[in-house]
């Protein structure tokens, strides 16, 4: 028995691999490094991420496989690829400043933000049930090991806890799915399984719909979709903020990524089987996460139910499984990327080391204090609501369109109602800062100038605009890497 | 296909053999059935029969014991007893102490080269079949834990005071 590797094995997984080896170079760095700043690892990170992303960007078109056929590297992978590597190096950014404020002298941060995403390239990039679970089990750890940085804080603490005791919970789930997949179909390459379901007698084997169901529910946890939830808040609101912008876009996109490769390639056969669970599951997230956000008066916590509501809406687009559907996920993954950690980097801004500024009474008056800060803001405010002009505008309309089009009237007038809702509290912050007067605890001064943190914003602000106003290129582009998807359909 | 000692469909031919055709029961009649996807299932399922009997010997061998222990030996309760070690040291304290972070440290580091001795051994054993391929793959994994031991080390992770 010999084994054989060829360069076009190591080609597919180019972007990963980079990720992987420049994160272990960034800890021996961490470990040469006397004392002083860690922003020099910082700036190792961002170009190891720009040539993560160049490599990803030269290979669009290729979809050579690799590793037997375990591994691919097609314009959908590499396109997600684009939106990692895009949203860690934004993440990164608005880390530089927020370590030195609070105190974080650990150069490991940066390594473990390069771990995660190379797992995040693994999931995207994978057409076997294992990998996408490796990928998974390297962006998990790597996330509860993040959301701990805060050591001598008892909420980050609490956070790393709960993150990982029901990452872990998940996992099971995901992977007792996978096994009972892979003994209905006797293999766990997705095109092989997606052959397998051809078969009609496939469909009184209870296995596949046990596995079926685990996967959803795994995913479920990991996507933090309604019923599966209750760790987000807590969670993200015990993190450390800079993490909690990278959990609430790198990880969900990657788990969409390999949510529709599980989905569409492997169990597409069974769309009409799957379609009205995801349905109840994206009214259910949606309406949940909306609704919730209401109530809170921490920022942070807002931005969790937010992303659970966004969770919904992406949602809503795999229901209907068409190029159109899945080219909007793609689209909105990256608007969400920029108008979240957009916000995330004002937040961090305008934070001091004493008073972490989370709440919405912090922000009053804060549009007079800082015009340009509140401005920026309020368009990332626009974004998430989905007014036009702006890249969510863009993004829901795609999502809602390609709903309406497959006859799943109900599902979009759910989610524009919803979209209706979530109004109140996003306008909430933006009449905080600019029809509140300032009192004694609101922020007084205009924060201090940050490079990292204006590259981010203003980027940021471009990325959501841009997608608003000149949407076509982006937009075709996503529904031209989902078509090469092999549906099983 | 996995062969077994006697395949239930062999069996029932030989059975047919003998009841119909009297003396020339060697001769292979035909089987009732035809082998179908369902037998094979069967026989790999047969495959774990003497797993299953372990199982139960041994379920079945200690609980009778236990359960003899109980009923015929005489039952008498001391004070000595009645503590969780009856020899060695009394216990002192609670059991919800905390440890000192270093023995997670060393037990961490003690994981990883153990996994990496797992990974180790069957290389050793395809040695000449996996040739430099395997040699590569493997340099690769141990340089990874190298690094790995070298970060640990000028962490401190390796110093008990």
């Amino acid at each position: 028995m010999t084994f054989q590797l060829t360069q076009i094995d190591f080609q597919t997984i180019l972007p990963s691999m980079i990720m992987f080896g420049m994160g272990m170079v960034v800890l021996l760095l961490e470990t040469l490094r006397r004392s002083g700043s860690t922003t020099p690892l910082a700036v190792v990170s961002l170009l190891s991420l720009a040539a993560a992303g160049y490599a990803s960007a030269v290979q669009l078109g290729w979809g050579g496989q690799g590793f037997s056929g375990s591994v691919i590297a097609d314009d959908f992978s590499l396109a997600f690829n684009l939106v990692f590597v895009t949203a860690t190096a934004l993440v990164i950014l608005i880390s530089i400043p927020y370590l030195e404020k609070s105190g974080l002298k650990y150069g490991e941060y940066y390594a473990l933000l390069l771990f995660a995403t190379g797992g995040m390239m693994v999931m995207g990039s994978s057409l076997d049930l294992l990998m996408i679970f490796v990928g998974l089990e390297i962006l998990s750890i790597s996330s509860y090991i993040l959301c701990g940085m805060l050591r001598a804080d008892v909420r980050s603490n609490e956070s790393a806890m709960k993150y990982f005791l029901l990452g872990a919970f998940a996992t099971g789930f995901l992977l007792y799915g996978m096994v009972m997949i892979y003994g209905a179909t006797g293999t766990i390459h997705l095109r092989k399984i997606g052959a397998a379901l051809a078969q009609p007698e496939m469909y009184s084997n209870p296995y596949i719909w046990f596995g079926m169901g685990l996967l959803i529910v795994g995913f479920g946890f990991k996507l933090a979709l309604a019923p599966f939830h209750m760790w987000t808040p807590d969670v993200y609101e015990g993190a450390p903020t800079a993490v909690t912008a990278f959990l609430s876009v790198g990880p969900k996109a990657a788990g969409f990524a390999a949510l529709i490769r599980v989905m569409i390639e492997g169990l597409g056969r069974m769309h009409n089987e799957w379609d009205m669970v995801f349905w109840v599951l994206a009214a259910l997230t949606m309406t949940l996460g909306n609704v919730v956000a209401i109530q809170q008066n921490n920022i942070k916590r807002m931005l969790a139910y937010s992303s659970i509501a966004h969770a919904g809406y992406i949602l809503a687009a795999l229901v209907v499984a068409t190029e159109e559907g899945l080219g909007a996920i793609l689209f909105y993954s990256l608007v969400y990327v920029f108008m979240n950690i957009g916000v995330f980097a004002i937040l961090i801004l305008a934070a001091t080391p004493k008073n972490e500024r989370l709440t919405f009474d912090d922000y009053k008056g804060f549009g007079y204090v800082s015009p340009l800060l509140g401005l920026a803001m309020f368009v990332f405010m626009l974004s998430m609501m989905g007014i036009p002009l702006t890249g969510g505008f863009v993004g829901k309309f795609q999502i809602f369109k390609a709903v309406v089009d497959q006859g799943y009237i109900w599902l979009a007038i759910v989610g524009v109602l919803n979209s209706v809702v979530s109004v109140y509290y996003y306008l909430r912050i933006v009449v905080v800062m600019y029809m509140q007067p300032q009192d004694s605890k609101s922020i007084n001064e205009k924060p201090a100038f940050s490079l990292p943190l204006a590259v981010a914003i203003t980027a940021s602000l471009a990325g959501v605009v841009f997608l608003g106003i000149l949407p076509a290129g982006w937009m075709e582009f996503s529904s031209h890497s989902v078509s090469v998807l092999v549906a099983s359909f | 296909m996995i062969q077994t000692g006697v395949s239930p469909e062999i069996r029932r031919g030989d059975w047919c053999g003998l009841t119909r055709l009297g003396n020339d029961y060697l001769k292979p009649s035909k089987p009732f059935f035809k082998e179908s996807a369902m037998d094979a299932n069967h026989i790999i399922a047969e495959q774990y029969l003497p797993v299953l009997l372990l199982i139960l010997v041994a379920v079945g061998l200690g609980g009778m014991f236990t359960m003899l222990g109980i009923l015929i030996g005489p039952v008498e309760h001391t004070e000595v007893k009645k503590t969780p070690f009856e020899s060695g040291m009394p216990s002192e304290g609670t059991g919800f102490r905390r440890y000192s972070v270093r023995f997670y440290m060393i037990a961490m580091i003690f994981l990883i080269f153990d996994v990496e001795v797992i990974f180790l051994y069957p290389w050793a054993v395809k040695f000449r079949e996996l040739g430099w391929f395997g040699f590569a793959e493997l340099s690769v994994f141990l340089v990874i834990l190298l690094l790995g031991l070298g970060y640990a080390w000028k962490k401190g992770a390796l110093e008990w005071e």
